[in-house]
């Protein structure tokens, strides 16, 4: 433990009322659209701060926060590059999915992931296989990210283990079931202000006390010139292992089920549009001052009891006692975020995917709401009885949320959205083959796979093939399933969709099944 | 006139060549400077973190500018006009 002060409970406090208060505020802030649709996607009524801010902060976990700048104490300057090509994930996120799979969800009514892979193949199977995988994976993360959050309030405050996990498992699911979409979305927005602010402020004071960047680097260089080239100590970061993760931070992360559904909840294009220029500002500044905690905690504080200490560590070395308390509410704020995050897009899974689209008829309004709150704190218990005691696999889970669930589900998403050509076979091809091939790379080779490569390189090239060539050895999807889905222009079919759905929405009746 | 489809794919494919590009600049520079050749500072920071990382990443930062605020095909209509006074 590093710290327990007065002054840090006190923040760590206000910190959790101001979170229950935005809550608060979004619960009351209903809109006039049905259950499904305002508590999963909060009406579609999302503005350009809101979607950018949330959106960042379910992309930005515990991870972030503590595994970053973990590494960045370690290796040094070589984490700069391994991170890097978060100066694209703006524009890949909002780029690749953001405005196409605002409008499919606009046009079809869908509330989840696989609500929207569901219906653009009409395929039951695949909503079923990718709500299954998003239940399985995501609860796992879920577990890493309870874990995380226990450890950074263990180390800082002194709280038992098993007791932080429960107040965090508690905590969450309180206001996600309370509040839904808009709950989690506003207190996201709340907690990457809370982020970003809290890592600025600790650069600012560690760059003061240290005397500037220079020092930061004589002080690494005094210690190993390794921590300052390429690729760092014990061969961290060779040229293959870089190239996958530039490929990985910008291309899984704007893959993830639950990024791509904010973006089902973007209110227009031009909100869309703001939100990923705000979005670029934000991660430029985040994430080089995140791995530059790391770095300068190298000097600062060069013996650490874990490396997982190095954030709260270095903020309680140059931070003042009395912004401590909220600096360290930064990587609880990231962790908070994220678990809002996947307990939506998993509890979403259950009721919408897995239950209701299988039912011959829609669920009440009153059914849908028990059974969104009871699957909500049903999935917050299975994350926190494995989280009491980790299991041994998590780790392999862990990673496979990460990154596998991006390699199964990035081609024939964006393929999906794009190719008109693309099939149900196409679809579930790619799936399986992003999946399985992951799978058996991680098992054989573990994190580097032929030639160097992160497994996830060569999944996405085998669920890309998968998707090609499945799709054109099949025939072509049903000619109305493409005309709905790439009109040739505008007044076709887009238009009177759109109007239609306002015409559903006046007269109160839910989206498409 | 353009369908939303048509704008959204040359504009995911644009966001692709800006991928790529950012990749081979920052990929081909960090190999060339760093990777076993002499490290020295430049205002604190290694050479090959200055031309490798932090350009390209103000490149990509003035691209993302470009392409969210102009090249981004505002749509004509919302997918669905907010209440009024509801917009978040």
């Amino acid at each position: 433990m590093y710290a327990a002060g007065t002054q840090v409970w006190l923040a760590f406090g206000l910190y959790l009322a101001a979170t229950f208060y935005f809550a608060y505020l979004a619960h009351r802030k209903t809109s006039k659209t049905g259950f499904m649709e305002d508590f999963f996607v909060a009406g579609r009524s999302i503005g350009p701060w809101v979607l950018g801010l949330t959106w960042i902060a379910t992309a930005a976990s515990g991870g972030t926060f503590i595994g970053s700048p973990a590494l960045g104490h370690t290796y040094g300057w070589s984490v700069m590059l391994w991170i890097c090509s978060y100066m694209v994930v703006a524009t890949t996120g909002f780029g690749l999915f953001g405005k196409r799979v605002a409008e499919l969800g606009a046009r079809t009514g869908a509330l989840t992931f696989p609500d929207l892979l569901r219906d653009r193949f009409d395929s039951r199977a695949i909503g079923t296989v990718s709500g299954v995988a998003i239940i399985i994976l995501y609860i796992a993360y879920l577990v890493a990210q309870y874990v995380a959050g226990a450890r950074v309030i263990e180390a800082v405050l002194g709280v038992p283990y098993h007791w932080g996990v429960l107040g965090f498992a508690l905590t969450v699911s309180l206001y996600t079931a309370y509040g839904g979409f808009r709950a989690v979305a506003w207190t996201d927005a709340f907690q990457a202000i809370v982020m970003l602010t809290g890592v600025l402020i600790t650069v600012f004071f560690a760059i003061r006390k240290l005397g500037g960047l220079q020092a930061v680097y004589d002080g690494l260089e005094s210690q190993t010139p390794d921590l300052l080239t390429t690729p760092g100590p014990t061969d961290f970061l060779p040229i293959p292992t870089a190239i996958s993760f530039f490929c990985i931070w910008a291309l899984a992360g704007p893959a993830q089920p639950s990024t791509i559904t904010r973006f089902l909840a973007c209110r227009d294009t031009k909100a869309l549009k703001r939100a990923c220029f705000l979005i670029g500002i934000y991660i430029s500044l985040l994430y080089p001052c995140i791995i530059g905690i790391g770095i300068m905690g190298r000097v600062l504080v060069p013996e650490l009891a874990a490396a997982d200490h190095a954030t709260p560590a270095t903020i309680l070395a140059v931070v003042p006692p009395v912004l401590a308390g909220f600096v360290l509410a930064a990587p609880l704020a990231a962790i908070m975020s994220t678990i809002s995050s996947f307990l939506l897009v998993t509890s979403s899974a259950i009721v919408r995917d897995l239950y209701e689209r299988n039912l011959p008829e829609r669920l009440t309004e009153k059914q849908a709401r028990n059974l969104s709150y009871l699957a909500t704190f049903a999935v917050a218990g299975v994350a926190l009885a494995f989280a009491l005691q980790p299991p041994d696999f998590l780790q392999f889970i862990v990673v496979f949320a990460g990154t596998g669930l991006a390699a199964t589900f990035f081609f024939p998403t964006l393929l999906g959205v794009y190719w008109p050509r693309m099939n149900k076979a196409g679809c579930l091809a790619g799936i399986a083959g992003g999946f399985l091939s992951f799978l058996l790379q991680y098992v054989w080779f573990g994190t580097r796979s032929f030639a160097g490569f992160d497994p996830f390189v060569w999944s996405m090239i085998v669920s890309l093939f998968c998707v090609v060539a499945a799709s054109l050895a099949t025939p072509p999807g049903a000619e109305s399933l493409r005309e709905r889905y790439f009109p040739k222009s505008h007044g076709q079919a887009a238009r009177p969709v759109l109007r239609l759905r306002a015409i559903r929405r006046t007269m109160g009746s839910a989206p498409s099944m | 006139m353009e369908s939303d489809y048509r704008s959204s794919r040359r504009e995911a494919i644009v966001a692709g060549i800006i991928f790529a590009v950012a990749c081979v600049w920052v990929i081909g520079t960090c190999a060339v400077l760093g990777y076993g050749q002499p490290v020295h500072s430049i205002g604190g920071i290694p050479n090959w973190a200055l031309w490798g990382i932090f350009l390209p990443w103000l490149a990509c930062f003035a691209a993302n500018i470009w392409y969210s605020l102009i090249f981004i095909r505002d749509e004509d209509e919302p997918n669905e006009p907010p209440p009024a006074g509801k917009a978040e």
